[in-house]
């Protein structure tokens, strides 16, 4: 079988897992639905200046949709690959013929098109509900965004898989890093009247590009192709790093067997 | 007999200042059952990680299937099958889904229902493995181990935490690998398991190879005879015996003991003399070496070796 088919298995493969795993599904997919649906819902008729003047409510549909992207790959890759070395499903997979890389591939890929399908659905949810559309000039920008964004933070999760040492660690792990960076990110509310040092801090990680990458798609006045060069670099760059911690420290064998 | 399917000469892992392998020989030859023994933290898991490619060694020559471990190819991994502890495949999968996905990773792998059936999973092959028992897990690894259809099949303790049955079971799957012409590399705890299944078991304690040979050779002298055994009675004594018999007559505890590396020609050459005299010989019967008193013998001394140092 060539890399390609072999690609493509991997992915039909992951895919069918996903759907079985409704832990997964719930918490990836599920979750940042409900929360659009509620915050978007409680919010309508207040404005946010930072994003052109746009109503709230349609500040928390590219909010949530980082929130969606980060869930459907950091967090689902840095948990899953945690749960699958230390249950040994790694080892096993390395015991095959199937290139290690392919396998990653395999993951990787499919974790972007679910972060893609889901960003869809929130969209498509924000536009039907609250009546926010991404205007078709800046679509080039949000592809990119979420291409880049999607591959960058798959990276990042595989490394810090190689941080949680148990399964039952991996949860706290993933939370502690991905819930102060939401709120300092302005994934949840405007941090826009927050201080200086604050907004410096928040600068660093990529959460925080993400967000206004994604704010400038949606911004009414965005001229096309709305890619936020900046922003999208300094994602790219979070992704190569993790790409490099990556191949250095990801493990396939259990932690518990030495 | 062809090239061996292991080859290790000289072999040595060390963890920090502990010396987990020291200076390990091994050959195992085609289409032999070669069974791994010794305690937990004898340097076992080490060696059998080498020689999987899973770790990498500190010093010393590894060949298996005539690849160097330490650099897995493809084509290598292609002809290995592996059964480990540590090991599972995702439980939201059923038997066939499994088998099916594995099966596409080699060139010629065996065909997946009959590889199912020969594990004796036919019936629940649409089961999740999840749902599947610990014994019918293992045999899904076994059925995954073979899929690919391997020269070499590395068994990591396969029937740890069986019930007797289960284990016949697997023993039973175990010596169908061997009639399928498959080397085998077996780790077990159980004496009676690598007595029944293997041609040859080495020992390691200590990170040292301390016997090796097959199971009815362990352990030199005290391993390889048999004892020939009767009660004693008037006209049944040691002095009445024939002289010639095996290591000669030993009396004691009401019986008469005849140890002899050649039992069939002294159980002949006894019996033909009790017949000649016409008498019975009650409660005859023969007793092999146990391998698991070798094994108790040799695991034990090193550790008061070590003690006494």
């Amino acid at each position: 079988m060539s890399a390609a088919a072999l690609l493509l298995r991997q992915v039909a493969y992951e895919r069918k897992l996903l759907v079985r795993n409704s832990a997964v599904l719930f918490f990836s997919i599920l979750l940042p639905i409900i929360f659009l649906v509620i915050f978007a819902g409680t919010a309508k008729d207040s404005r946010v200046a930072e994003a052109g003047g746009i109503e709230l409510s349609a500040y928390y549909v590219p909010g949530i949709a980082v929130l969606g992207i980060v869930s459907t790959t950091f967090l689902n890759l840095a948990m899953g690959l945690t749960r699958q070395r230390e249950a040994g499903i790694l080892k096993r997979m390395r015991g095959t013929p199937l290139p290690s890389s392919i396998y990653i591939a395999g993951r990787v890929v499919a974790a972007i098109g679910t972060a893609f399908v889901l960003v869809a659905v929130l969209l498509t949810l924000g536009w039907v509900l609250y009546g926010i559309d991404v205007p078709g000039r800046t679509l080039p920008g949000l592809v990119l965004t979420v291409a880049v964004a999607a591959a960058s933070l798959c990276c990042l999760g595989i490394a810090y898989s190689a941080a949680i040492p148990s399964e039952d660690a991996a949860p706290a792990f993933g939370n502690a890093v991905v819930l102060p960076l939401y709120f300092i990110s302005g994934v949840f509310f405007s941090t826009e009247g927050a201080p200086g040092w604050f907004q410096t801090i928040a600068d660093i990680f990529p959460v925080r590009h993400l967000v206004q990458s994604m704010l400038n798609v949606y911004n009414p006045h965005t001229a096309a192709p709305g890619i936020a060069w900046g922003h999208v670099g300094i994602i790219a760059a979070w992704g190569t790093v993790g790409a490099v911690l990556a191949l250095r420290f990801f493990r396939w064998t259990p932690r518990r067997s030495g | 007999m062809g090239e061996p399917v292991i080859k290790v000469r000289g072999l040595r892992k060390s963890y920090g200042s502990v010396e987990a392998v020291r200076d390990i020989d091994l050959e195992v030859a085609a289409g032999e059952v070669f069974a791994f023994l010794g305690p937990n933290g004898a340097g076992k898991t080490t060696t059998v990680e080498i020689l999987e490619g899973y770790r990498q060694r500190d010093a010393g020559e590894v060949s298996v299937l005539g690849v160097d471990p330490a650099h897995p190819t493809r084509e290598w991994r292609e002809r290995i099958g592996l059964v480990l502890q540590d090991m599972r495949v995702e439980p939201l999968l059923t038997v066939r889904e499994v088998l099916e996905l594995y099966a596409g990773y080699y060139r010629r792998p065996r065909s997946v229902e009959e590889t199912i059936a020969l594990v004796g999973l036919t019936d629940k092959a649409d089961e999740r493995v999840g749902r599947l028992s610990g014994g019918q897990q293992r045999r899904v690894d076994v059925a995954l181990a073979l899929i690919g259809d391997p020269d070499l099949v590395f068994l990591d303790e396969p029937t740890t935490g069986f019930d007797p049955s289960a284990r016949r079971g697997a023993w039973e799957v175990i010596s169908g690998l061997r009639a399928l012409g498959k080397s085998i590399f077996l780790t077990t705890h159980y004496m009676d398991e690598a007595q029944h299944l293997a041609d040859r078991v080495a020992i390691i304690v200590g990170g040292r190879i301390v016997a090796e040979g097959p199971p009815s050779e362990l352990g030199g002298e005290r391993g390889r005879l048999a004892q020939i055994r009767f009660r004693a009675q008037d006209g049944l004594r040691a002095a009445d015996l024939p002289s010639g018999l095996g290591r000669g007559p030993v009396e004691g505890d009401g019986w008469v003991r005849i140890a002899s590396d050649a039992v069939v020609a002294d159980l002949h050459a006894l019996t033909g003399w009790a017949l000649e005299r016409g008498v019975d010989l009650p409660g005859l019967e023969v007793e092999r070496p146990r391998l698991e008193d070798v094994y108790l013998d040799l695991t034990a001394e090193p550790e008061r070796e070590a003690v006494e140092a």
